[in-house]
């Protein structure tokens, strides 16, 4: 039994069970050991918003308490995400560390590109024009009362997402 | 850096999964080692000489770069 445990814990943590399309590659299991924290703050969050909305009068300590609960979670999650490269071979590890930091690096590029644009008056043209898709989609958020400031966070983490998945595929191909 | 992970790998006639099981590594790993993509750690390529029983530079060659 002792051997059976330190073997499945010797077990060297594979990128690919997460950063596939390919289904059969995907591990569930892997994903929530990865990922759970997140997953699970999701509901907390969505709970907790509902719980205050529904109870406007209470107490500060409480809406704190509340409010830092997804930010525990946040950090576990960060943890989990250290174990799980720290528990990849060598080249697994340097795959995925050269794909965060391409991740970083491209979505630090194109945030200060939009602001740069926005700046010129370049995005501005392009969202007045009526004709354009990002124009109409623009319009429609802030008939919808969304300013440019409620896109940055979720436009960031799906900039984020995008280049990481993107990098893990560069820097995977070079090393096969 | 070139090497001779290869040669020695089927003269033990192991596949890579197997070296890369005996090394504590993905086979990924040996086969971007063996085709000189990748250049291992000091602490695998030590892996590797004691696995061999030979010593680091019998198996790594960096061609005298400093």
């Amino acid at each position: 039994m002792l051997y059976t445990i330190f073997v499945m814990n010797n077990k060297l943590n594979d990128p690919e069970e997460l950063i596939t399309l390919n289904p059969k590659k995907y591990s569930f299991w892997a994903d929530m050991k990865v990922n759970g924290w997140i997953f699970a703050s999701w509901p907390t969050i969505f709970g907790g918003d509902l719980w205050l909305y529904n109870h406007e009068d209470c107490p500060f300590m409480l809406r704190v308490i509340i409010a830092l609960i997804p930010l525990a979670m946040w950090l576990l999650w960060m943890r989990s995400v250290a174990r799980w490269i720290r528990g990849m071979d060598e080249l697994h590890r340097r795959i995925t560390l050269d794909a965060c930091l391409f991740a970083i690096t491209w979505t630090f590029f194109v945030i200060t590109a939009w602001q740069h644009l926005k700046h010129e008056g370049i995005l501005e043209a392009i969202f007045r024009s009526s004709h354009s898709f990002l124009g109409n989609l623009v319009l429609g958020f802030n008939l919808a009362g969304l300013t440019e400031y409620d896109f940055y966070y979720p436009l960031a983490v799906t900039l984020l997402c995008f280049f990481f998945f993107l990098g893990h595929i560069i820097f995977n191909r070079r090393y096969k | 850096m070139k090497n001779k992970l290869r040669e020695l790998r089927a003269a033990k006639e192991w596949s890579q999964s197997d070296l890369a099981d005996k090394l504590g590594v993905s086979r990924q790993t040996v086969n971007a080692i063996e085709t000189e993509k990748y250049d291992p750690s000091l602490p695998l390529a030590f892996k590797a000489a004691r696995l061999f029983k030979l010593r680091i530079e019998d198996i790594f060659d960096d061609n005298g770069k400093p």
